[in-house]
């Protein structure tokens, strides 16, 4: 992993604003800092401000966890097109598989509360029903190696089997196969008639994209991570607005001749 | 001459005036050219890659891209994934030349075109 912000870097970031790129993001993590509560998150103002204007000059999408009704309370900006639930909630959504997945949601929800009894007195462990996925957050609990156990060990009673993505203080559980970020990125960049696409992710749930066999992305992850399949990283999330500025200035530097 | 072969060695020694004159006025031979609009697609791209998808060999590849990165047009950098092996990516300066040719290319041909 090579640090974004610094020459080879920003070169690769220069040639990418050359030809026709799909600029994607995460949104917790990346776009908006790490909080207690998922419900609190939000992207500073100057973010906002920033990803807005780049999606003004080329074709941005937030390929996110939560559902797309949630990040619509988030970014505001029309302009900004949404992914959510990992890829399910996509820019090519089929309606057979949203039920089935809803569906699907409902039975493991009912499930979990069932099987809730010992971590009921752990309040810092609950279940986000993202209404395709389910996201069992452990962030808040005072005993996190064991919240983290006993949910592995409801996972593994779920009657059908789910997909869980890893992420900082939660599990994703998401319908077995069904897409993911990967290739709900790919799935938008022939969408959007892109070239070559960046992504900037923080979580292991990126990894899906980190990892694509494919020489047209250019993946980068916030915060160096030594297993990583990401080629650039970012200190921290706070490098996100330079970073964004950067984009804005050399899209509109190659647009202009 | 068979008169077959003659027309191939006249194609071969027009071929060899325009990329020698569309080098020296314009800053890139056709091959330079094709190999960054190439380059301009494939950000980061290994060379091996590039050469396979241009259809030349990797050490026919080898001097083009010495040529070109003696002109600044492109960006050699150990590939952040492995640092055994090398990306290429195409600088400003690079883009500026491909501009510059593709608005000059014209005016190389009808030049090369006029009776001496």
């Amino acid at each position: 992993m090579k640090p974004l912000l610094q020459k080879s870097g920003l070169q690769v970031l220069e040639s990418l604003s050359f030809t026709d790129t799909l600029y994607a993001f995460d949104f917790d993590g990346t776009l908006a800092p790490i909080v207690n509560s998922p419900t609190s998150a939000r992207a500073p103002e100057k973010i906002e401000s920033l990803l807005s204007k780049l999606a003004q000059q080329v074709p941005v999408v937030v390929i996110s966890g939560r559902s797309i009704l949630d990040l619509k309370t988030r970014i505001r900006a029309s302009s900004i097109r949404l992914i959510g639930n990992h890829g399910l909630e996509g820019l090519t959504t089929r309606k057979g598989a949203l039920d089935r997945a809803r569906k699907v949601c409902v039975q493991w929800k009912a499930q979990l509360q069932k099987g809730w009894k010992p971590l009921r007195a752990d309040p810092g462990v609950f279940i986000e029903d993202k209404e395709f996925s389910l996201a069992l957050h452990y962030r808040k609990s005072r005993n996190k190696k064991e919240a983290r156990a006993a949910l592995f060990s409801l996972i593994s009673t779920l009657e059908h089997p789910p997909r869980v993505i890893l992420g900082k203080c939660v599990m994703n559980l998401v319908p077995a196969g069904g897409p993911h970020k990967g290739v709900a990125l790919l799935e938008a960049m022939v969408k959007l008639g892109t070239k070559c696409a960046f992504y900037i992710g923080d979580d292991d749930t990126d990894e899906d994209v980190f990892t694509l066999p494919d020489t047209r992305i250019i993946a980068a992850r916030v915060g160096r991570k030594k297993n990583s399949q990401a080629q650039y990283f970012l200190q921290r999330q706070s490098e996100m607005t330079a970073l964004l500025k950067k984009l804005v200035q050399l899209t509109a530097d190659s647009r202009s001749k | 001459m068979n008169s077959k072969v003659k027309r191939w060695v006249d194609l071969n020694l027009a071929f060899h005036a325009l990329n020698k004159a569309a080098e020296q006025r314009l800053g890139l031979s056709l091959v330079q050219y094709r190999l960054l609009e190439t380059l301009r697609d494939m950000p980061g791209c290994a060379p091996n890659r590039l050469a396979e998808t241009v259809g030349m060999h990797p050490s026919s590849l080898t001097q083009s891209l010495k040529r070109l990165n003696r002109k600044q047009a492109l960006f050699v950098d150990e590939d952040p994934r492995d640092s055994r092996k090398k990306i290429l990516s195409l600088t400003r300066l690079g883009r500026d030349l491909m501009i510059r040719f593709d608005q000059g290319l014209d005016g190389v041909l009808t030049e090369l075109k006029k009776p001496e």
